[in-house]
């Protein structure tokens, strides 16, 4: 029977990673819309490192073109081993339709242009990016400024930003200046007005600020996550709350 | 390279974000902290539509959060906001929602007590991200579109009111 890659599609959306494998090995008009499903979202870790490289190789743009949503953590790793490149370097060509990303761990140097080069495949298509990873501040806003269509940045607990010779912190006079509707690349530099959401902590680090008004064009969502939290758990154990 | 400063506590200002429409915050289970407070101090947004507080603490943190008169900061601060933004023609019902993943009322709570300055001009929303229930809190009285709670078939509503 033969039925059209829509409705197959539609069914497939209803099954569980392991029927989706068994899926693909079933037929040939079955393989596209399994592994659409099977890749759409990748997570990469050092624990599934070798079994993804084993098993799939850069150059498989037609099936990487699949994946819309990639993360990677690799907080295993040692200090010593942040120095070496993103081990996912030669896959990011072949992630033609990635829409959503996650960088953790990875060292992202003061050479920027090598890494832009690399994301330069997803451009125009991400929409979401979130980082947990310690970057200068200028590479943060080349970063950020490099994808046009970015509607979500999110800094995790991880998040770290070095100051990188500039910008000073912010100073009260910033706060309310007018500002131009353009990006600028200059020490306080204005993200993209379709940048809406915004999600971080804001333990009160200096950048927090810089960050948000970097953003303040657009931002309709914005989510604090305040890091007195877990302190404040510690004291809340100890309250009476009957 | 040098880490920015991050001595300190200092709250951050929205003053600049004239488009935020949803506020959310992660906080303390039983009341936000007075940085919370400057934070939402700071806001001028006039398309602001609803604050949202996610509490750290979960499980019976809801009960404590709704008998406690530790709000009324919270209250003023909330009062504060609405009556500054109404002098920039806002003219929106600004919503404040709890977010919690279990959450029960209780017939013997003191609710009026609860942000009760700011239910006279805004609106007060439980939600129970579990089940998807929510309490609305309205001016001065409360209800729920979950009707299978018994104390609403006790009449006990109306002690909340």
């Amino acid at each position: 029977m033969h039925l059209p890659e829509e409705l197959l599609d539609e069914v497939f959306g209803y099954l569980h990673e392991a029927s989706l494998r068994t899926c693909s090995l079933v037929a040939k008009p079955w393989v596209y819309p399994a592994q659409r499903r099977l890749f759409s979202s990748v997570i990469i870790t050092p624990y599934n490192y070798q079994s993804w490289k084993g098993n799939i190789s850069p150059a498989n743009a037609k099936l990487l073109r699949h994946v819309r949503s990639l993360q990677q953590g690799w907080f295993c790793r040692s200090p010593e081993a942040f120095e070496i490149d993103d081990p996912l370097a030669d896959y990011y060509s072949s992630f033609s339709q990635l829409q959503s990303m996650i960088l953790s761990g990875v060292s992202i140097g003061p050479d920027i242009s090598k890494w832009v080069r690399m994301f330069s495949t997803f451009r125009h298509t991400l929409s979401s990016l979130a980082l947990q990873i310690h970057l200068s501040w200028n590479t943060f806003v080349i970063l950020v400024n490099y994808f046009p269509n970015l509607r979500d940045l999110k800094t995790g607990f991880h998040f770290w930003l070095d100051s990188g010779g500039r910008p000073p912190p912010l100073s009260k006079s910033l706060r309310g200046r007018p500002r131009s509707t353009t990006s600028t690349m200059g020490d306080h530099p204005i993200f993209s007005d379709l940048l809406s959401g915004l999600e971080m902590e804001y333990g009160g680090a200096s950048y927090s600020q810089l960050v948000i008004d970097a953003c303040a064009n657009g931002i309709r969502r914005l989510s604090l996550n305040s890091c007195e939290c877990f302190l404040q758990f510690v004291q809340f154990s100890a309250v009476d709350i009957s | 390279m040098q880490p920015f400063d991050s001595s300190g506590m200092a709250p951050v200002s929205l003053s600049s974000c004239r488009e935020l429409r949803y506020l959310k915050l992660k906080l303390h289970p039983l009341s936000p902290s007075s940085t919370d407070h400057k934070i939402i101090s700071s806001i001028t947004s006039v398309n602001l539509r609803t604050i949202i507080f996610t509490p750290n603490c979960q499980g019976l943190a809801h009960r404590a959060l709704l008998c406690r008169r530790a709000w009324a900061p919270l209250d003023d601060v909330m009062c504060g906001l609405v009556e500054k933004l109404r002098t920039l023609w806002y003219d929106r019902t600004l919503e404040l929602e709890f977010r919690f993943q279990f959450a029960t009322l209780y017939p013997d709570l003191d609710y009026p007590a609860f942000m009760p300055r700011f239910r006279e001009n805004g609106r007060v929303t439980i939600l129970e991200t579990l089940n998807g229930k929510v309490f609305r809190f309205a001016v001065r009285f409360f209800f729920t579109n979950h009707t299978t709670l018994p104390f609403l078939n006790r009449g006990s509503a109306n002690r909340a009111t």
